[in-house]
C-alpha cells in the first residue's frame, strides 16, 4: 500500500514537470527544454511529440487527462483572443501611417525646396547638422511595452547590447534612452553596466506627443554636447511574418535630411514607404509600397523667405527628426504586433496539436479500462 | 475671397478650411496674412496661431514648424498643435508656473534646453485660451 502511494506522489511530481515543460511549449520557445536540471537539445517536432505523448501514457491517471485537456482548451482559447486582437491591431497601426502621410510629403517638399536654394550658399551650418569627434553615443532602442510577442523584445535588446559593446571596443562610450517597458526593465536591471538616461512606454497608440517628448531629450542632448552622435535601434517592419531590428543613425543628420544607416547607407527620405495590411485568400498579407512622394518641382522663383534659408532649414530640421521618431515608434509597434501575433498563433496551434494527443490518449486509457473490466467480468462468470 | 488654410501635424490634420485671416508666430515677429498674399516661406515659433473664420477668432497652439503661401492657400506644417478650446484655462495656468519654476531651477545645459522649450509651449498654451486682445 505504502509503496502504491509512493509511486502516486512520483508520478505526481513528474506531472508537475510536465506541467512546466508544456507551458514552455505553448509560450512559443523552441530550441531547448530543461528536463531534470539537464538540458537537453530538442528532438526533431515529431519525435518529440510522440515522446511527450509516452510519457503521459505511463503516470497519468484518466481525471488527470481529463484536466489537462480542459486547460489546454482554456490557453488555447486564450492565445486564439489574443492572436486576434493583435491583428486588429496591426491595421490600426496601419492607419497611423497613412494618417502621417500628408505631413511627411509636404516635409520632404519643403526639405526638398529648401535645399535647392541652399545649394547656391555656402556654408551650411545648423547644430543638427553638426559632426563633431564622437565620443559619446546615444542610443535610442525600441521594444515592446508587453511579452508574449515570441523573440520581439530580446533581439532589440541583444542588438542594443551587442552595439553597445562595438562602441566601447572602438573606445566610444554609450548611453541609452529605452523606449518601452520591456527594454526599460532589462538595462535597468543591468545599471552597472549600461548607463539608462531615461526610459519611456511605447503605449497603445504612439502620437506626437510621445515621439515629441522623445525628440526632446535627443535634442537636448545632442545640442547641449552631451553626446556626439545618436543612433536608433528599432525593428522594421517587413512583412507579418519578418521583421529586422535595424540600427540608423539619427543624428548629425545631413543637409539633405537624409536618414543613413550605420554603414553610411542612405535611405532617401523621398521614397517612402508604406506597408498595408490585406486580405488574400482569406489569409492576412502585408503589402509594401514605395512611392516617391516628392514631386521634385521645387520652388517658385519668386518665393519669399521670410528668413534666412539658414534659419529656415533650422525650423525645418527637428521637425523632420521627430517624423522620424514618430516613424520608428510607428514601425515598433507594428513589428511588435505581428510577432505577437505569429507567436499566438503557433501558440493556438501547438494547443491544438497536444489537445488532439491527449484526447487520444485519454480514449485509449478509457477503452483499455474498459476491456480490462470486461475481461474481469469474463473471467469472473467462466469461474 | 478667401484663404484656404491647413493645418498638419505629424499624426492628423487638424484645420482644413477656409478663413479671412490669419496670424501667425514667426521666428521673426507675428505675422499677420490676408488674402492674395505673395508666396512667402517662414519658419514658426512656438506660440499661438490664431485664424479668422465668418468674423470669429480660433486659437491654436503651435509647437513650431512652418508655414507657406501659394496662390491664396496657406500650408503651416507644425510639430504638435493643440486647439485652444480644447485646453482647460486651469491647468494651463498651473502648468505654465510650473514650467516657469523649473527653468528658474536648471542648471545644465542640457537641462536648461529643455526647460526652455518646457516653458515656451506652456505660455503657447496659455496665450491660445486667452481671446484674441
Amino acid at each position: 500500500m505504502s509503496s502504491l502511494l509512493f509511486a502516486n506522489q512520483q508520478g505526481l511530481q513528474q506531472q508537475q514537470q510536465q506541467e512546466v515543460f508544456t507551458m514552455q511549449a505553448i509560450g512559443g520557445k523552441r530550441a531547448r527544454f530543461v528536463r531534470g536540471g539537464q538540458v537537453v537539445a530538442s528532438p526533431a517536432p515529431g519525435a518529440r511529440r510522440q515522446q511527450r505523448a509516452g510519457r503521459l501514457a505511463c503516470n497519468a491517471s484518466l481525471k488527470d487527462i481529463r484536466d489537462r485537456i480542459g486547460s489546454v482548451k482554456n490557453t488555447q482559447k486564450i492565445t486564439d483572443a489574443m492572436k486576434l486582437v493583435a491583428a486588429a491591431k496591426v491595421r490600426r497601426a496601419q492607419d497611423a501611417v497613412i494618417q502621417g502621410r500628408p505631413f511627411a510629403s509636404k516635409l520632404v517638399d519643403m526639405l526638398y525646396g529648401v535645399n535647392t536654394r541652399l545649394r547656391n550658399e555656402a556654408e551650411v551650418d545648423s547644430p543638427l547638422l553638426d559632426v563633431k569627434p564622437v565620443e559619446k553615443v546615444l542610443i535610442v532602442s525600441f521594444t515592446g511595452d508587453r511579452g508574449l510577442c515570441g523573440g520581439f523584445n530580446n533581439f532589440i535588446m541583444k542588438r542594443t547590447e551587442q552595439r553597445v559593446a562595438e562602441l566601447r571596443a572602438s573606445g566610444v562610450e554609450a548611453e541609452l534612452l529605452m523606449v518601452g517597458k520591456k527594454g526599460g526593465q532589462y538595462f535597468g536591471r543591468r545599471e552597472d553596466q549600461y548607463e539608462v538616461v531615461r526610459s519611456f512606454e511605447t503605449g497603445q497608440k504612439p502620437t506626437v506627443k510621445e515621439s515629441q517628448a522623445i525628440a526632446d531629450v535627443i535634442y537636448s542632448k545632442f545640442v547641449g554636447g552631451e553626446v556626439q552622435k545618436v543612433e536608433l535601434i528599432y525593428t522594421k517592419f517587413v512583412s507579418l511574418i519578418s521583421s529586422d531590428p535595424i540600427v540608423q543613425t539619427l543624428l548629425p543628420m545631413t543637409p539633405e535630411g537624409e536618414v543613413c544607416d550605420i554603414e553610411g547607407n542612405c535611405i532617401d527620405a523621398a521614397d517612402d514607404e508604406l506597408f498595408k495590411l490585406t486580405t488574400k485568400e482569406g489569409e492576412l498579407a502585408v503589402e509594401r509600397e514605395s512611392t516617391n512622394i516628392s514631386d521634385g518641382e521645387g520652388f517658385d522663383e519668386l518665393l519669399i523667405f521670410e528668413q534666412e534659408p539658414q534659419q529656415i532649414l533650422d525650423a525645418l530640421l527637428p521637425l523632420y527628426m521627430n517624423g522620424t521618431v514618430l516613424r520608428a515608434l510607428q514601425e515598433s509597434l507594428a513589428s511588435e504586433l505581428a510577432a505577437r501575433m505569429n507567436a499566438m498563433n503557433s501558440a493556438s496551434d501547438n494547443a491544438k496539436e497536444l489537445k488532439k494527443n491527449l484526447t487520444l490518449l485519454y480514449n485509449r486509457g478509457r477503452q483499455a479500462k474498459i476491456t480490462g473490466e470486461i475481461i474481469e467480468i469474463v473471467a469472473g462468470s467462466s469461474v | 475671397m478667401t484663404l484656404k488654410v491647413s493645418l498638419i501635424t505629424p499624426d492628423c490634420i487638424l484645420w482644413d478650411g477656409p478663413v479671412e485671416e490669419a496670424l501667425l508666430s514667426t521666428t521673426t515677429g507675428l505675422m499677420g496674412i490676408l488674402p492674395n498674399h505673395a508666396p512667402l516661406l517662414t519658419a514658426l515659433e512656438i506660440g499661438p496661431l490664431r485664424l479668422r473664420n465668418e468674423n470669429e477668432w480660433l486659437s491654436f497652439a503651435v509647437m513650431g514648424g512652418f508655414a507657406t503661401i501659394k496662390d491664396n492657400s496657406l500650408t503651416l506644417i507644425v510639430n504638435q498643435a493643440e486647439s485652444g478650446t480644447s485646453l482647460e484655462k486651469e491647468t494651463v495656468e498651473n502648468n505654465l508656473s510650473k514650467a516657469k519654476a523649473a527653468l528658474e531651477e536648471a542648471s545644465t545645459p542640457p537641462d536648461l534646453i529643455e526647460a526652455q522649450i518646457a516653458y515656451r509651449k506652456a505660455k503657447a498654451r496659455f496665450e491660445a485660451t486667452l481671446p484674441k486682445s
